[in-house]
């Protein structure tokens, strides 16, 4: 099952949400925030998509918003799809979808740790790889550290 | 410069055996340099070729009675082989102070020197080892060859052999420069 016709099926299923093709992916699907958990149950539980393994969490920062990414695979019927949900970067949170793919717990704890993103109900949400500490999110665009020098141009 | 080959030099022949006479500070200095233990600190790449390759039988690590230990407790010296993050640093320095005296340290390659040719700029890796613990012998490379490795172990090995019991003892235990904490 390709892009089209599973971004269909969630037309047919969702009436009230709208769904968009990533111009970035060809197997990217763009939700809305506040249909990640009910799409991600449809595409967990149905039938014809099984989408029953979770690759990764992850996020991309755009400036003015931050892009939430999930790519899922289906192992039985050997297809996927990558979900990418805008979220605002003044207000960086989205629910977890930590119970429906238990994987998302240590990835989503990484987005976090590395943009600054709050998993809302994410059943421990804190740093996994910088110091416990640590100020700022090192991955953000606009981050800045002192150890973060820039030799002189050689060319 | 091993016990081995020196030991007839001093060796004389006395009814009923032999005996070598040699100064405190020369036997001292033999034990503590003939056989170091090191602990395994493998952190980055620096690990298979330093530690993993210097150790197989096709480098032998062993001839020069250097066997590598799991616990610091047991060890002599530290191979601190690859990049220091600046969350590893504090576990670095615990397990430093958790080795015996007398004690070694060796940074071995870019990262553990100065933080490397790749993380120079980054914000999570230590620019250094020796800013959080003392270190005796730099061996340079990315990664060093074991037998860089090897070179170092020996500068270390004649480092420790111009040690003096007389000399009050350095006090190696505090680095001189502690940006891991800051």
């Amino acid at each position: 099952m390709n892009r089209s016709e599973i971004k269909q099926k969630l037309e047919e299923k969702f009436s009230c949400y709208k769904f968009s093709d990533d111009p970035d992916n060809p197997e990217g699907i763009i939700i809305q925030p506040d249909a990640l958990l009910d799409v991600a149950k449809y595409l967990v539980n149905d039938i014809d998509l099984a989408f029953n393994f979770l690759n990764f969490v992850t996020a991309i920062d755009r400036g003015s918003k931050f892009e939430v990414v999930y790519m899922l695979s289906s192992i039985p019927l050997k297809h996927r799809v990558l979900l990418k949900v805008a979220v605002p970067r003044e207000v960086p949170e989205i629910e977890s979808v930590t119970t429906i793919w238990p994987t998302a717990n240590w990835h989503e704890r990484e987005a976090y740790d590395l943009f600054g993103i709050k998993f809302l109900n994410h059943p421990d949400l804190r740093r996994i790889m910088m110091p416990d500490g640590w100020e700022g999110h090192p991955l953000r665009k606009d981050y800045v550290h002192e150890n973060m020098v820039h030799l002189p141009d050689m060319g | 410069m091993g016990v081995i080959e020196k030991a007839p030099v001093y060796l004389e022949k006395v009814p009923g055996g032999s005996i070598a006479v040699t100064t405190l500070d020369w036997a001292f200095n033999s034990a503590k340099s003939s056989s170091m233990w090191y602990v395994l600190f493998g952190l980055a790449c620096c690990a298979i070729e330093g530690l993993m390759a210097a150790g197989s039988p096709r480098f032998d690590l062993d001839r020069f009675g250097i066997f590598h230990r799991g616990s610091p407790r047991q060890c002599d010296l530290m191979i601190v082989a690859g990049t220091v993050t600046l969350k590893m640093a504090e576990r670095v320095k615990t397990l430093y102070h958790q080795m015996p005296e007398p004690k070694y340290v060796i940074a071995m390659g870019g990262c553990a020197i100065n933080g490397g040719p790749f993380y120079y700029d980054s914000y999570s890796v230590l620019k250094g080892v020796d800013k959080v613990i003392p270190v005796d012998v730099y061996v340079p490379g990315c990664p060093p060859r074991p037998e860089a490795l090897y070179y170092g172990i020996i500068k270390l090995r004649e480092k420790i052999m111009h040690e003096s019991i007389k000399k009050a003892p350095e006090e190696k235990s505090e680095p001189l420069r502690d940006k891991a904490e800051a």
